[in-house]
């Protein structure tokens, strides 16, 4: 319900993550533009947050505690030389080369697709569809590529320039067709910006009309509740 | 260093320079907080175990990227506890009736073990606080709101689980998070005055 032009009486249920798609859609596209709307919002967001303290207490297992420091005490490094060389014992160098490597495999990944597309089209005269995608005024510097396949169901999608997010939260692909939006899957991004994902569809993907990418909850929502941060049509 | 007597900002930033005894004193702190969370929502001890270690691996391995301006660490471990146990529940497709969601209604103990009273006395405060406001719902805004916040049930779903319209579902989750600001607010203003 609209209230004055605001969406407050669908504020709460929001920030709880109970509003049904369309609604859920159209108070984050009102919130977009609306401080007073997202003031609101922060308020029963605060509300939610507390909700955790009143779950009835139940203890863990003692022997869980031992799991855990098991699993984080760190364990004496050991590095060949090939890793000496590399400079693998420094943290931030293992940071540069992890990002190198995944900006790599990347484009391993979009090689072999794009060959695989090419090796495709030359069999079968048919041609990949590739789709570029756009950041918007809240990423105007982000850019992406959906490549879907030759078989029309399956597809990767690359994202550069995206800011990494905190570990509450990931981006989420959104296929959209006639309005509704379906999960293409969520996804982080490199310290750099660099993302990439493999989608899956079940249906082909010329029933879609766009896609985007929206800011959701770590693990994904299921539909769009924050940010759009790049969109392109199909 | 006596870690127990530090507070939660302080422990974070040892556990982003892999104080491992930080981490332990975090864990002792919240951690019956986290996995309560995800008992309640998964009814599972062995999934509950998974989360609640896996919330806490996160801590560690991401210590240096939180920041307290931007909301308390229960919120974080309880947010992300939320989240994986409402998605583990989705997966498993779990029936409703498989068990019962309740909110408590006692006030927590405040009984401390000889570490970092203010903190625990501060998480005492603030669990008491929540109790007493949902404890003031009607029963059937309580249900309602158990379905959204421990299912993660859009208004449709909870309107099926309880056979209600969905109007009326839609009022009874407004009202119970407005009743519930306005408490918190109070008791807020009372405690700050």
């Amino acid at each position: 319900m609209t209230t004055d032009n605001h969406e407050l009486d669908l504020l709460p249920a929001y920030a709880l993550g109970s509003l049904d798609e369309a609604d859920a859609q159209r108070v984050a596209g009102h919130l977009a533009a609306c401080p007073h709307c997202r003031a609101e919002l922060l308020a029963f967001q605060q509300v939610s947050d507390e909700l955790a303290l009143a779950v009835p207490q139940v203890a863990p297992p003692p022997v869980l505690k031992k799991k855990l420091m098991d699993r984080v005490r760190p364990r004496p490094a050991q590095f060949s030389w090939v890793q000496r060389v590399l400079g693998w014992q420094r943290p931030r160098a293992r940071q540069v080369w992890a990002s190198a490597s995944l900006a790599l495999i990347a484009i391993l990944a979009v090689s072999n697709l794009l060959l695989w597309f090419r090796f495709n089209e030359l069999k079968n005269q048919t041609l990949p569809q590739v789709v570029a995608l756009q950041g918007t005024h809240l990423t105007p510097g982000a850019t992406g590529v959906f490549v879907i396949g030759a078989d029309g169901y399956s597809g990767t999608l690359v994202v550069n320039g995206l800011s990494p997010l905190d570990e509450t939260h990931q981006y989420q692909l959104w296929l959209i067709q006639d309005g509704r939006r379906t999960s293409g899957g969520v996804f982080s991004v490199s310290e750099k910006g660099y993302g990439t994902i493999p989608v899956v569809s079940g249906q082909p993907f010329d029933v879609y009309q766009a896609v985007g990418i929206t800011i959701e909850p770590a693990g994904g929502s299921p539909g769009p509740t924050g940010d759009k941060v790049m969109g392109g049509d199909l | 260093m006596d870690y127990n007597k530090l507070d939660d900002d302080t422990l974070i930033r040892l556990v982003a320079r892999s104080q491992s005894e930080a981490l332990s004193v975090l864990y002792d702190r919240y951690s019956r907080l986290v996995y309560s969370v995800a008992m309640t929502i998964i009814d599972d001890p062995s999934v509950a175990d998974e989360i609640t270690q896996d919330a806490f691996v996160r801590l560690w391995e991401n210590a240096a990227a939180f920041r307290p301006e931007l909301g308390k660490l229960t919120t974080w471990l309880t947010g992300i506890t939320r989240n994986r146990a409402i998605d583990v529940f989705r997966r498993r497709k779990i029936r409703p009736e498989g068990h019962a969601i309740s909110w408590e209604d006692a006030l927590p103990e405040e009984m401390s073990d000889g570490s970092n009273v203010e903190q625990e006395v501060e998480l005492a405060h603030r669990q008491a606080k929540v109790r007493r406001a949902v404890a003031q719902l009607p029963d059937e805004q309580r249900s309602a709101l158990a379905l959204a916040y421990f299912r993660g049930y859009a208004h449709q779903q909870i309107a099926d689980t309880l056979g209600e319209p969905l109007g009326t579902v839609k009022t009874r989750i407004r009202l119970a998070m407005q009743k519930l600001r306005e408490i918190l607010k109070s008791e807020n203003e009372i405690i700050a005055g």
